[in-house]
């Protein structure tokens, strides 16, 4: 799995954050989201997806592999 | 369960659902209703990055055709549902097709109001719209914004960015009143005041005058917009791309945008008189649930869809996104949220229960919004319209950074800020528990 953030469209919501904590932080300053991992461990990949799927600003894409 | 499952609506809900029935593993038919020609693309970026300018409108498309031909989505763009027979399971569609379903979801939104009465005046709700607002705000002079909700706010930023003289009206005594409360509303009026905007609290809209000298009274009661239709001049075609939006808009003409020029705009007339100059009007002043199509369905209809906990609100038949009030045990009542955020959830919680799947026991989720305005991004948890006391709990309203707490009685419904993101995700918990966190 391979993750990516496309800064520009975040809008700081920070649900990434609550949903994979281990994969998704935010900058102090603004709240834009901060990529710890891009490439997740196997038990943080479902959490990750989820984090994809809920973040209101369609700001994260997930690659299968 | 064989399929199809029918989404009627191609926004972040309709999308949401049909993805998170793909993620939990239904490969059964999927039908992807929607009524403009366009793909699916996301709201919030409009009244935003895409009104000013800052993003080309393919920069708010949510999903390629491509990509949900890849995923077995059958996207039918330019269709809308137009009438529903849960009795015998099928659903009437635009092109005068009937098809059946084993699971229908109803996502097809809200409609904006617009104020009665013949003169233009401008909407934005759809890509089109803001487009079309977009090529108007090129030419014009001086706006005035109808109605200080997000959407006004958001739009009157987007005008005085672009260095248009607004005016901005709202019968309440600050902008945001009804959805933040006093306390930061009149924050958010000095922020418009500090960039310029003629603020006109306190007063509704009488009247709109037009360049020949008519002037078209306006009812104390707006109506509301013409239900899930295709609004006229549209010609939905497969073959549409968002990209080419820009050329369709040129050549269109709505209904509510004269050719004749003695029909444009002069001056907004409030109700004590005072006539405000302006070449182009906006009107954002709320929207109404799209249900026209279920009237006759017997699906039940209050202010939107009538759905339980988990968006079911018939035999078969769900409803996701702004069209939906589902029932909060937090609150033993029927809630409609319009938020971006509501319509993601809404998704992924109705498609796992067309699927039979279990909900989590305890759902800790709340609403979330937000609204950029000029350099300012207003955050919230929750929902905070109707508290009774707002307390700023971390930094303070004049630097405009800070967290405000809202609180009935002594339960905590929503938390608001601004240029505080970490806090406001720590304070978000005090909105999951519903009461303060203890003094440490």
């Amino acid at each position: 799995m391979k993750i990516s953030v496309d800064e520009d469209k975040c809008i700081g919501a920070g649900q990434c954050v609550l949903t994979a904590p281990h994969t998704f932080d935010q900058r102090d300053s603004d709240g834009v989201v901060i990529l710890l991992s891009a490439e997740p461990a196997a038990p943080e990949q479902a959490a990750a997806r989820t984090a994809a799927a809920v973040c209101p600003a369609a700001a994260i894409t997930v690659v299968a592999g | 369960m064989t399929g199809p499952v029918v989404i009627a609506g191609s926004g972040a809900a309709g999308l949401a659902t049909a993805d998170a029935l793909r993620t939990e593993g239904y490969d059964g038919a999927i039908l992807l209703l929607g009524d403009e020609p366009h793909a699916p693309y996301d709201r919030p970026p409009l009244s935003k990055q895409v009104l000013t300018g800052a993003w080309r409108p393919d920069r708010a498309v949510l999903r390629s055709r491509a990509e949900l031909a890849a995923r077995g989505i059958d996207f039918r763009p330019g269709t809308a549902a137009v009438a529903l027979d849960p009795a015998a399971s099928t659903l009437t569609l635009s092109n005068g097709t009937t098809i059946g379903y084993a699971a229908l979801v109803a996502a097809t939104g809200v409609a904006p109001r617009r104020l009665p009465g013949t003169p233009a005046q401008h909407v934005l709700r759809g890509l089109d719209d803001t487009l079309r607002l977009r090529g108007a705000l090129t030419r014009a002079r001086r706006v005035a914004v109808v109605g200080a909700g997000f959407l006004g706010c958001e739009i009157t930023a987007a005008a005085r960015t672009m260095g248009i003289a607004v005016t901005l009206a709202d019968p309440f005594p600050t902008p945001l009143h009804a959805p933040l409360g006093p306390l930061l509303g009149t924050m958010i009026a000095g922020l418009h005041r500090d960039r310029g905007v003629d603020l006109r609290l306190g007063h509704a809209v009488a009247a709109l005058e037009t360049v020949s000298g008519n002037v078209a009274g306006i009812p104390a009661t707006p109506v509301p917009a013409a239900p899930h239709t295709t609004p006229p001049g549209v010609a939905a075609s497969p073959n549409t791309d968002i990209r080419a939006a820009n050329a369709n808009n040129r050549a269109a003409t709505a209904g509510d945008h004269p050719t004749n020029a003695g029909d444009r705009i002069a001056a907004v007339l409030l109700d004590d008189g005072t006539r405000i100059p302006a070449d182009l009007v906006v009107t954002a002043i709320g929207c109404v649930p799209r249900v026209g199509w279920l009237r006759d369905s017997g699906v039940p209809l209050a202010d939107g869809v009538v759905c339980d906990a988990h968006g079911r609100a018939a035999e078969r038949v769900w409803a996701a996104g702004d069209v939906a009030a589902w029932w909060s045990p937090a609150l033993g009542r029927h809630v409609r949220v319009e938020h971006r955020f509501t319509a993601g959830q809404h998704g992924r919680i109705v498609a796992r229960d067309i699927l039979g799947l279990p909900h989590d026991a305890a759902p800790d989720q709340v609403p979330y919004f937000w609204s950029d305005q000029y350099d300012l991004k207003i955050q919230a948890y929750g929902l905070p319209s109707g508290a009774d006391e707002v307390r700023i709990v971390e930094g303070s309203l004049d630097e405009r950074r800070f967290v405000a707490v809202y609180l009935s009685g002594d339960e905590v419904t929503a938390v608001a800020g601004a240029g505080m993101a970490r806090a406001m995700r720590q304070w978000r918990q005090a909105v999951v528990d519903r009461r303060l966190p203890a003094a440490t």
